[in-house]
């Protein structure tokens, strides 16, 4: 019986969702001598371990040897899988229904936690120890009523309480620093929000002149992906933020 | 045990959601229809002159270097050794590629359903160390239409999926 309840279960998830997105968030953090990512996540790398997913799956390679990847675990999560994300012990894996929540204590043999029906993959996701910071853009291919900030109380992971929503147009990829949130708004320009108190964030500034797709805060740079090239700020003092420079296509 | 992986299969296989259309007499539909190629330069990994770029792909930041893919052709390298400098400096041949991801001086990164494993400890000349073959299922990383609805169907034996183009298909054989 358990076995019948799995297939169609398993079965019912997957003829659920059969479509694709091409704009995805999710952070990477960086840790033991790996990068930092992006959107569009597929790969990521906690310590010695290459996380992959792919359609359907979650690969686990053992990079311990960097140059020698050795495939350790497969493992079907669910369907139309598009994006993947660590956080501390956890990898946050989204698809358009929802995120699946994978704990990696036993790096090598990733164990499901839980998921989380609120957060999709097509909305981009940022999150620091109790907050989730997702925006939510109407037309998108999950279709959200409105565009928006969100903000999340995810001290449950698997329960995640709305705090807040606040109006942003157009919003796309979010990056994290401390207490400020930089919120790409596309062609509306790029959101700086002061976030010390989470649960209401107040607009800063709005950078313009570009269309922003994704940031990535790094150290006290913010590299944006605008939809002609990438673009250089210097976040020293988020207060006063500089351009550096902008590199074309 | 054995069934489980009967099941596990028929997982893999619907969870791409493409189906094969029973109704053969479906006429004349708009689809995708794949583009082949034979060419060997397709799972060679090198360093190129710098580019410009045509089909943006996501980011990756690792120390001095801004990387990006390049949809299906490779990663461009962005010295940010000096940010008030950046400038585009190179480019790594991979074709299929898609996504990216650096431990230490070893890139990781798809050539189209391989995953390889590149060496960048010398930037201006990047060399391939590693590659498992078909790490990734045909239906998984790049080897479907980029949008719903009715395809020509795969032919492997025509060669490397290279891409997808949108034309009429008379009586098409498969549904994503």
């Amino acid at each position: 019986m358990i076995k019948y309840t799995f297939i169609y279960t398993a079965l019912i998830i997957l003829l659920f969702s059969c479509s694709k997105d091409t704009l995805n968030r999710a952070e990477s953090s960086s840790s033991g001598g790996s990068g930092v990512g992006g959107s569009l996540a597929k790969f990521t790398i906690v310590d010695n371990y290459l996380y992959v997913v792919e359609t359907a799956t979650l690969k686990t390679f053992d990079i311990s040897n960097a140059a020698n990847p050795i495939l350790k675990n497969s493992i079907v999560v669910g369907s139309n899988i598009e994006t993947i994300f660590p956080y501390k012990n956890n990898l946050f894996i989204g698809s358009q229904n929802g995120m699946f929540i994978y704990n990696i204590t036993n790096a090598e043999a990733p164990q499901y936690a839980g998921s989380a029906s609120h957060v999709r993959s097509c909305d981009p996701v940022i999150a620091n120890d109790s907050i989730a910071f997702v925006t939510l853009r109407a037309g998108s291919n999950c279709g959200s009523p409105r565009d928006g900030l969100y903000v999340y109380d995810v001290k449950s992971l698997t329960n995640p309480i709305l705090l807040n929503t606040k109006d942003l147009a157009t919003p796309y990829g979010l990056g994290l620093k401390n207490n400020t949130l930089f919120v790409c708004g596309g062609s509306n320009g790029l959101y700086v929000l002061n976030v010390a108190n989470p649960a209401n964030p107040s607009v800063l500034q709005t950078l313009t002149g570009n269309n922003y797709l994704d940031v990535i805060p790094y150290n006290n740079m913010l590299i944006c992906y605008v939809t002609d090239g990438i673009v250089l700020y210097d976040i020293t003092n988020t207060n006063s933020i500089q351009l550096i420079k902008k590199i074309t296509n | 045990m054995k069934k489980l992986s009967y099941y596990m299969v028929a997982i893999f296989l619907l969870s791409s959601c493409v189906k094969n259309n029973n109704s053969k007499d479906v006429g004349k539909k708009l689809g995708y229809i794949p583009v082949y190629s034979t060419s060997a330069d397709l799972f060679i990994i090198k360093s190129k002159p710098a580019t410009a770029v045509i089909n943006a792909g996501k980011i990756y930041v690792k120390d001095n270097y801004i990387f990006q893919v390049e949809l299906g052709e490779g990663i461009h390298i962005i010295n940010n050794q000096t940010p008030a400098n950046a400038t585009r400096f190179g480019f790594i041949q991979i074709k299929g590629c898609s996504e990216l991801s650096i431990k230490n001086s070893f890139l990781y990164s798809n050539n189209f359903n391989d995953l390889v494993v590149i060496d960048i400890s010398n930037i201006n000349q990047v060399t391939e160390v590693k590659r498992i073959q078909e790490a990734f299922y045909k239906n998984g990383l790049g080897s479907l239409p980029p949008n719903r609805g009715y395809f020509e169907c795969v032919d492997a034996s025509k060669g490397q999926v290279i891409k997808w183009i949108k034309d009429s298909i008379v009586n098409p054989t498969c549904l994503l």
